[in-house]
């Protein structure tokens, strides 16, 4: 599959007409296994009704991404690392801006409907949408500090992709792409408990 | 025979297709009134838009993979795919979309 991807990947580059349409069809199943994974992962942190709305399914999610990579007309990816990179990173942030959206939306209609809501309640809300911010702070954060700690954890834990695939696409041993994982890991979790 | 190929819903209408493998035509069903698209017997790529709403078209596409036994039929929104299923063209039976090939697409 990864060589097929390359090849449609090149050829899109090129400007041949329908290669892209050829690329979208390839990586199809693999978006979707990827987005509803990802959807079921920000459902179960954010609660399911977080991604209710708009992007209520697998389905419209990877419509979504598609029309990001429509956008991009190819400029992005001059090959398949940061075309892996540039949809594992899309998937999640489709995910976790709607649920941040909504968060606010519901924030924002308790404030201007109850005035008596329960600290508790409205405590609640902002946590979650915080806790967001913070995992999307510190991303960029070690995007900046440590680029290939972090481009190994966007491609495992928003591409789905295998140790051994990240080794291939960063081009880097295995057993540096499990260190990189395990760096980024304890460093995630250390910025984000202080 | 009749077989459903895909069905999925978007904006609040469910989207259905299904696969006649006697004629060879596709039956896209939104609203009322299905829309029918021949492919003159399972050869011949085309596509045809359903106009939905006033600001919502949804364009079914049959697409045959050259000497292979099998196509493509996508709905797509504004020219991007929205839901795609492989068939096999003499059964209606659905093929995995991970198994088709750059080749396949491309020769």
């Amino acid at each position: 599959m990864q060589q097929n991807i390359t090849q449609a990947i090149v050829d899109w580059a090129e400007g041949n007409s329908q290669s892209q349409e050829n690329l979208y069809v390839l990586i199809y199943d693999h978006l979707r296994k990827l987005a509803s994974k990802q959807r079921l992962k920000v459902a179960d942190k954010f609660g399911q009704s977080s991604i209710e709305e708009h992007i209520n399914s697998t389905t419209a999610i990877v419509h979504e991404v598609y029309i990001k990579l429509e956008n991009s007309n190819g400029e992005y990816f001059r090959h398949r690392k940061e075309f892996f990179i540039m949809v594992a990173r899309t998937i999640h942030n489709i995910l976790v801006d709607q649920a941040r959206k909504n968060a606010a939306q519901k924030r924002q209609a308790e404030l201007t409907t109850l005035d008596d809501v329960g600290e508790e309640s409205s405590f609640e809300f902002s946590e979650q949408d915080q806790k967001m911010l913070d995992l999307g702070n510190a991303l960029q954060q070690m995007e900046a500090e440590y680029p290939r700690q972090a481009q190994s954890m966007q491609l495992k834990y928003f591409g789905g992709l295998l140790v051994k695939e990240i080794s291939d696409i960063l081009a880097i041993s295995t057993s540096s792409a499990e260190k990189d994982l395990a760096f980024a890991k304890s460093w995630l979790k250390l910025r984000l408990s202080s | 025979m009749k077989s459903l190929i895909l069905s999925t819903k978007y904006q609040g209408y469910s989207l259905t297709c299904y696969w006649h493998s006697l004629t060879k035509s596709v039956e896209f069903y939104a609203v009322n009134t299905p829309l029918k698209l021949h492919t003159g017997f399972g050869f011949i790529s085309r596509f045809k838009t359903a106009k939905i709403s006033d600001d919502l078209s949804i364009e079914v596409h049959f697409r045959k993979l050259n000497r292979d036994k099998i196509a493509i039929i996508m709905l797509k929104v504004e020219g991007i795919i929205l839901k795609a299923q492989a068939i096999e063209v003499s059964t209606g039976e659905k093929v995995s979309m991970s198994s088709i090939t750059y080749q396949q697409l491309t020769r």
